[in-house]
């Protein structure tokens, strides 16, 4: 199934703190748009974390598209999963916004005909062909986040995890975003993950909400 | 034991100057002890310590390695070809290396049992200018954070769909070329918001500063102090002769 499981997950930073995480159980469906909200602390980006494997759990059993995390490396969860950091720049580590694109692509046997084609129609998507040959780290906080999603959509996931992606967005780039977020679903069927507690943003879009509440779900809309 | 940091201080000055002026494996084996003993006196979880530090033992145990194949000696364990490869002499270089490294990087670890305020106090009332200090204390504290934003890269490396345990030698070169840009611009980055927070708070403002932190030395700091420099001296009467 095209799912992401949670079954029993429980999960704490170090064995002498408290469970960040307390023996949740959830579905995630790459068909939805999932919003998870909650204050801060609650537990939202530790179980985003958790979806995509960068955290093991302490106990219970974490199932990403049928098969166990446990036996799963990253690069393995990338085959169906991306993962868009709060902060973008901590994902962007190439020359130019171009590269940043291909840098995936090169890895998974494309040709170089593909990678420009696929290359050039992120740029196209994105509206990012202006700022190509630029540096990524010095873009503005909006194209540094488009580049980001651009790098995930160039390889083609099932489902796109996003860690409070409007944290730094004016209102304007937020309404921008769920524009992207909708197209991408409509167009390129990728399901989301959306961590967020900006209200004005989660009112816009979401098929599937829950609130986090001391590292357990109180409520699914 | 509560010690004021300025004895910690001494002691750590005193652990890393000997390990580095002697060279012999009695007095280097001698200096690790001692240094173990007063880590576990401060209560020291040593296990804990060892955890940051598990890839530089590494690292200073492939250096001696390397230390005690090009050390040249007599007495023959290894050879290829007629070209002595492992020499007994080599080997007690390499040992000495190993232990040398190992006495630093632990008495450096006696630092850690001070707050980072402590240490700054600690510096300024040994005259050290409160900027210096300062500066030191904030570079320390900073390898954390540069940790935190190497093993974030390395995350979003692998979740672009890259195993780098497949890739080559070289490949893997190139990787770790890609880690190092948004760590060194991160670094930047922080560093200038940090030199701006301060400076907005009024550091370098006025020619003078109040501190409502103040040290003094207790009796057992004394006591310790004295224990100090007479384990210099009998250091020194010990070994001395011995390079």
């Amino acid at each position: 199934m095209n799912k992401i499981s949670l079954e029993n997950v429980s999960f704490s930073y170090s064995q002498t703190k408290n469970d960040v995480i307390k023996n949740l159980s959830m579905d995630i469906y790459s068909k939805d748009i999932t919003i998870i909200q909650g204050a801060n602390g609650s537990g939202k980006t530790t179980l985003s974390k958790l979806c995509c494997n960068i955290y093991k759990p302490n106990n219970g059993i974490v199932t990403i598209f049928s098969k166990d995390a446990k036996n799963l490396s990253l690069s393995d969860v990338a085959k169906d999963i991306y993962y868009l950091f709060q902060d973008p720049q901590k994902q962007l580590f190439c020359e130019s916004v171009e590269d940043e694109i291909a840098f995936a692509l090169k890895y998974q046997n494309y040709t170089l005909a593909q990678i420009e084609q696929t290359t050039n129609k992120m740029l196209e998507l994105f509206n990012l062909n202006d700022i190509k040959k630029s540096y990524p780290l010095l873009l503005s906080g909006g194209e540094k986040q488009r580049l980001a999603i651009a790098c995930g959509v160039a390889i083609k996931p099932k489902l796109m995890i996003m860690d409070e992606p409007t944290s730094s967005l004016d209102t304007e780039n937020m309404i921008n975003l769920v524009n992207i977020i909708l197209k991408l679903k409509h167009d390129y069927n990728i399901g989301f993950l959306i961590i967020s507690h900006d209200l004005d943003f989660i009112n816009r879009i979401g098929d599937v909400k829950y609130m986090m509440q001391n590292g357990g779900v109180i409520n699914e809309t | 034991m509560k010690l004021d940091p300025r004895v910690k201080l001494s002691i750590l000055c005193t652990l890393s100057t000997l390990a580095i002026l002697f060279q012999n494996v009695r007095s280097l084996l001698v200096l690790f002890v001692s240094c173990l003993i007063i880590l576990m006196l401060l209560k020291c979880n040593i296990k804990r310590l060892l955890k940051p530090f598990k890839s530089l033992i590494k690292l200073v145990i492939i250096m001696s390695l390397i230390q005690s194949v090009f050390s040249q000696g007599n007495h023959v364990i290894i050879s290829f070809f007629n070209i002595n490869v492992i020499t007994v002499e080599g080997l007690i270089r390499g040992l000495e290396f190993f232990l040398r490294m190992l006495t630093i990087l632990f008495s450096a670890s006696i630092l850690k049992t001070c707050s980072s305020r402590e240490i700054i106090q600690g510096l300024t009332q040994l005259k050290v200018p409160y900027d210096l200090s300062l500066m030191a204390v904030m570079g320390i504290k900073f390898l954390p954070i540069l940790q935190q934003q190497f093993s974030d890269t390395f995350i979003a490396i692998q979740l672009r769909g890259v195993d780098i345990k497949k890739q080559t030698l070289k490949e893997k070169v190139k990787l770790i070329s890609y880690l190092l840009m948004p760590v060194v611009a991160g670094a930047i980055e922080t560093a200038k918001k940090v030199s701006i927070s301060i400076q907005l708070r009024g550091f370098r403002a006025y020619p003078t500063r109040t501190s409502y932190y103040s040290l003094t030395l207790n009796k057992i700091d004394y006591i310790i102090l004295m224990c100090n420099l007479l384990y210099v001296a009998l250091f020194i009467l010990c070994f001395g002769g011995i390079n």
